[in-house]
């Protein structure tokens, strides 16, 4: 396991969910509560009390980083990118969970 | 209008730029949670009850986030801020250095001429009076006095002007701009900023910064900051003129003018200090005028109406 791979699994996997929601393109956390909510069919409903101190630990681990953007008549956001560090722990964490749902369909269906 | 978030706040012992810009995150979401409700029929009150309560306990929400920015210089967001800081602060201590460089160099120019003579004549050249003369000049310890300070921060192009009052309930002020143009009110949409604060005697800074671009202002009140722009061009104006109005009196549930910026079309030239002249009068003597008004709400219970 490379460190970055380490990073991104200390942070469960919320951490890769939202890293693919923003392989897409950058969004703030409401949205990404949103975009989970509705892309898993309601499986995913994350709590923002929960989201949050995620978010933050993942920029602080390098693997996003932020930027304000202005409203007209509304608070600002806070939306989150991507960052290339983030890509690539994406990438090797995608592969390593392929692998061990490919390896673990092969098991079960060897015991069908 | 701004959550209270002062439980968050309490939780999250960090340099006061950084807590706010969590703290804006926050309440940015809340917001949105809020307008979905409220889109869906639910009145104002208990839309933004909804979106408190799905925050879940925003104490153990301000020790998580604790944790994680614990010892942490913060985000891309945090660092612009803390560098926007910085830099004014460095330009204050560069002003220092300069001004403690500029008094060395006439204490050494003073201290060279060793030859003390008589005081010369009041007929004497300024070469007769600095002839074989010592002049003193002492690096004073104490703190800056407030018109050193007020004089620093008018080099940076900023005016501060600070409140206190007190209000024995717990409270928000809620800080709005309203534009005239040629003696008629500007639309200028929502654009106000709220701010919470406990009973008591309260203390309040308003930064105000015009420039070419836009009139631009913020509050500062215990360390927190909150900001706000307004995009207004002033480039058009000149003989700006600038003044809190006397005998603010804070009134329950009514905008009240707390500060004037006022300016005139180029060749007009009117230049005034007005303090103490009516709102109408100032917006009738000006081509432009923006005032920021004050609105005091008091904070109620959650749940009660």
């Amino acid at each position: 396991m490379t460190d970055d791979s380490k990073t991104l699994a200390s942070t469960s996997n919320i951490a890769m969910l939202v890293l693919s929601l923003l392989t897409d393109e950058p969004m703030y956390g409401y949205r990404i509560i949103k975009e989970l909510d509705a892309r898993s069919h309601n499986h995913f409903q994350l709590k923002e009390g929960s989201l949050y101190p995620i978010l933050h630990q993942m920029e602080k681990d390098g693997l996003v980083t932020t930027r304000w953007r202005r409203q007209s008549g509304k608070p600002d956001r806070r939306y989150y990118y991507i960052t290339r560090r983030g890509s690539k722990a994406f990438a090797q964490a995608r592969g390593e969970f392929e692998a061990h749902v490919k390896a673990m369909r092969l098991v079960m269906e060897c015991g069908m | 209008m701004r959550p209270d978030l002062s439980r968050l706040r309490r939780r999250l012992r960090l340099p006061f730029w950084h807590r706010e810009d969590i703290e804006a995150e926050i309440a940015s979401h809340v917001q949105d949670v809020e307008n979905e409700t409220r889109a869906q029929g639910t009145d104002d009150a208990e839309a933004r009850r909804a979106a408190l309560e799905r925050l879940g306990d925003l104490n153990s929400l301000g020790d998580s986030l604790q944790a994680v920015h614990h010892g942490w210089i913060g985000g891309a967001t945090v660092q612009r801020r803390f560098a926007r800081i910085l830099f004014v602060a460095a330009l204050v201590v560069l002003a220092g250095i300069g001004l403690i460089a500029t008094v060395g160099k006439v204490s050494d120019v003073a201290r060279s001429r060793r030859e003390v003579g008589p005081p010369p004549s009041a007929s004497a050249t300024s070469e007769e009076w600095l002839a074989g003369h010592e002049f003193t000049a002492v690096n004073p310890s104490e703190p800056l006095a407030a018109d050193e300070l007020k004089a620093a921060f008018s080099e940076l192009g900023l005016t501060i002007e600070r409140f206190t009052y007190e209000v024995p309930f717990a409270h928000q002020l809620h800080f709005t701009v309203q534009i005239f143009v040629d003696g008629k009110a500007k639309d200028m949409g929502e654009g106000g900023t709220g701010m919470s604060f406990n009973p008591g005697k309260q203390r309040l800074m308003l930064i105000v910064h015009p420039d070419d671009e836009a009139f631009r202002y913020g509050f500062a009140h215990e360390g927190s900051r909150v900001t706000s722009a307004h995009g207004f061009p002033m480039r058009d104006y000149t003989n700006g003129t600038q003044g809190t109005l006397r005998n603010v009196r804070l009134v329950g549930g009514k905008k009240v003018a707390i500060y004037v910026l006022a300016a005139n079309r180029p060749k007009r030239g009117i230049r005034g200090e007005f303090s103490d002249r009516s709102l109408e009068e100032i917006v009738s003597m000006y081509d432009m005028v923006a005032v920021i008004f004050a609105e005091l709400q008091r904070i109620k219970e959650i749940g009660q109406r």
